[in-house]
């Protein structure tokens, strides 16, 4: 099961369904942000590796997915688990296009299926599923559609996704209620995505401990990479500014916007501070990396 | 027969099955070929790794082209050996040739590898590097292979650079 | 009679001592093949290990090639392998978990001569080796040099 998760986990963009024996796999994290998955008692842990994954996979058969996370440049590789008879449910008008989009995008061999809200009653059938999740896009989730309600609470989750914020959701009964308290959103039930990978993040994971649990770990690994990055970056700008005329040119365009998104993310990781900022720290980056490319200067990432 | 002529037969049969099965165990389990998944991995990635690195290579004192260019234009002007000049007046066909030949020395010489890195256009060969073990005509050892084509500018077939590392 | 049966006894002894003496035979010869048997097994996990890390140290983003964000296989870029050395050493525990106990090094050996290290932190003992050539990006010249990855994987 290790070599699987490297191996899957090496290569971006692939899709792997792999035959196991009638087993069950148990996904956690634990308070010091360290996930392991375990079988029959035995665990193994995984301390750097960013696995998605609800809490428990069954069946004869998992399914992996490997995504690589940029921030703008390339961080790590994602690495989403499931299995077959786990369902995703994308609750969104027809006209939502991002919605559809998202759907669209996840392996065939996940079981997705989209409805409209009105249809949830009407169209939802019980297909046996231990586990349903269910993505509203910008509508609340209130109650339990009808087929659903016979299931155990822990079998459905639910999770609305709405300008860049994910709030998470369990089954109380016959209603909907809020999970969890975020650690980047000051113990609200509602946490960040940043992009479409981590938006896939929230829709694998179990519940809103599980999803924040994977993200600090990409912190961590976003601050270590970043740093080395923003070292490139000075040692670029001060050996350019010692060198010949024409490349001496180039030194003035590198601004250490790095040195400024690495700073921000160690206060977001020691402090909780700022992480909402995050995102709107990369385009400055993007840009001057695009100012760089045009001007034949050497890249910063 | 006598009955402790039957009992030396059946103590000489016994004798034999089990002469037998050690010497099966001795051969399957104490003599197995260990350190197979290692060597495949490695001369896998070996011949892939070296012909990707020694394309890109920056060929810097001839005008900061890489060996890819090197080559293409050594293949397409095989006859003057190049009409690239270097910084030292080497032409491209020979400067590729050397600098593949110093790259080979200190990377799978060194590691005592048994190689063959040909670089060919049609039936030309521009770079030939052999070890006495692995000439590409033996088909009796097991190899494990790279082959980059390579675009020549005004040639309707591109030029192929192969390397074999052998067993 | 009395001889006849002291003759039987020596017999039944006779027996016993060979069956006896086969079963031990038996037992060590089958303690040697379940200990090479294990020592092979054990040094095929080694080796699969140290693949993993090779495999990590090659993919790595802290040290890969990138231009415009699409990684180069096969690549390793200088300026990051020098801000990795300067990091990795604050930072150990947690690139042990990447890297475990090992040592992986980058040798340049054409045009010129060159050695960073990635990532040292081995214990005494055998190790597994693994020497892969890599192309060695300088951004600030904009070339590639030619070298090998050396990774020594404790084991």
């Amino acid at each position: 099961m290790d070599a699987i998760l490297t191996g899957a986990g090496l290569s971006s963009g692939t899709i792997n369904v792999i035959q196991i024996p009638k087993i069950e796999i148990a996904f956690t994290c634990d308070e010091d942000d360290i996930s392991s998955f375990g079988i029959g008692g035995f665990e193994e842990r995984l301390p750097v590796e960013v696995v998605f994954a609800p809490n428990l996979v069954k069946g004869r058969e998992i399914i992996t997915w490997a995504l690589s996370f940029s921030a703008p440049f390339k961080v790590m590789n994602f690495l989403y688990v499931t299995s077959p008879e786990v369902r995703y449910v994308f609750v969104a008008s027809p006209s939502n296009t991002f919605a559809q989009k998202i759907k669209d995008n996840m392996p065939e061999e996940v079981f997705t299926e989209i409805m409209a809200p009105n249809e949830l009653d009407s169209k939802l059938r019980d297909l046996n599923n231990y586990k349903i999740k269910f993505i509203f896009f910008k509508n609340n989730p209130e109650q339990i559609p009808i087929s659903a309600k016979t299931l155990s609470d822990d079998a459905i989750k639910a999770i609305k996704v709405d300008n860049g914020k994910v709030t998470f959701y369990k089954k109380v009964g016959n209603t909907f209620q809020l999970e969890g308290q975020s650690y980047f959103m000051k113990n609200q039930a509602e946490s960040v995505w940043l992009d479409e990978e981590t938006l896939y993040g929230a829709i694998f994971s179990e519940d809103l401990a599980a999803y924040e649990c994977n993200l600090r770990k990409m912190l961590k690994r976003l601050d270590f990479v970043t740093q080395i990055y923003a070292q490139r970056e000075t040692t670029l700008k001060s050996q350019l500014a010692s060198a010949d005329s024409y490349q001496a040119r180039c030194s003035p365009f590198y601004s250490e916007t790095i040195n400024y998104f690495q700073n921000t993310i160690e206060d977001c990781i020691t402090i909780g501070k700022g992480c909402d900022a995050l995102p709107s720290l990369i385009p400055p980056i993007e840009r001057d990396n695009e100012d760089l490319k045009q001007k034949s200067c050497p890249l910063l990432y | 027969m006598k009955k402790s002529q039957m009992e030396i037969m059946g103590l000489v049969i016994i004798v034999i099955l089990v002469s037998l099965a050690v010497l099966f165990v001795v051969q399957f389990i104490f003599l197995k070929e260990s350190g197979t998944l290692k060597k495949t991995y490695t001369h896998t990635q070996l011949a892939a790794n070296t012909l990707n690195a020694i394309t890109k290579t920056t060929a810097r004192s001839c005008k900061n082209q890489d060996l890819t260019q090197l080559l293409q234009d050594c293949a397409a002007y095989n006859v003057q050996g190049g009409i690239i000049i270097c910084d030292d007046g080497r032409r491209s066909c020979d400067y590729a040739n050397d600098a593949i030949g110093e790259i080979l020395s200190k990377t799978l010489n060194a590691w005592n590898k048994e190689y063959s890195l040909i670089a060919s256009i049609g039936s030309t060969d521009i770079v030939d590097y052999t070890t006495e073990n692995c000439a590409p005509e033996r088909k009796d050892i097991e190899k494990q292979t790279k082959i980059y084509p390579i675009p020549v500018p005004g040639q309707s077939q591109p030029m192929t650079l192969r390397l074999d590392i052998c067993n | 009679m009395k001889s006849k049966a002291q003759i039987k006894m020596f017999e039944t002894l006779a027996i016993l001592f060979i069956f006896f003496m086969l079963l031990t035979f038996g037992i060590i010869f089958y303690g040697r093949v379940q200990k090479t048997t294990i020592s092979q097994e054990t040094q095929e996990i080694v080796i699969l290990n140290a693949i993993q890390v090779s495999e990590r140290a090659s993919f790595l983003p802290d040290v890969q090639c990138s231009f415009d964000n699409i990684p180069v296989d096969d690549c390793i870029d200088v300026e990051k392998v020098q801000a990795l050395s300067n990091i990795y050493l604050d930072n150990l525990a947690y690139y042990y978990n990447i890297f475990g106990f090992s040592e992986i090094l980058i040798n340049q050996t054409y045009p010129d001569a060159g050695a960073w290290v990635i990532y040292s932190n081995p214990t005494p003992g055998s190790f597994q080796r693994i020497q892969l050539p890599v192309s060695i990006y300088h951004p600030i010249q904009d070339t590639y040099a030619l070298g090998f990855i050396d990774v020594r994987v404790q084991g």
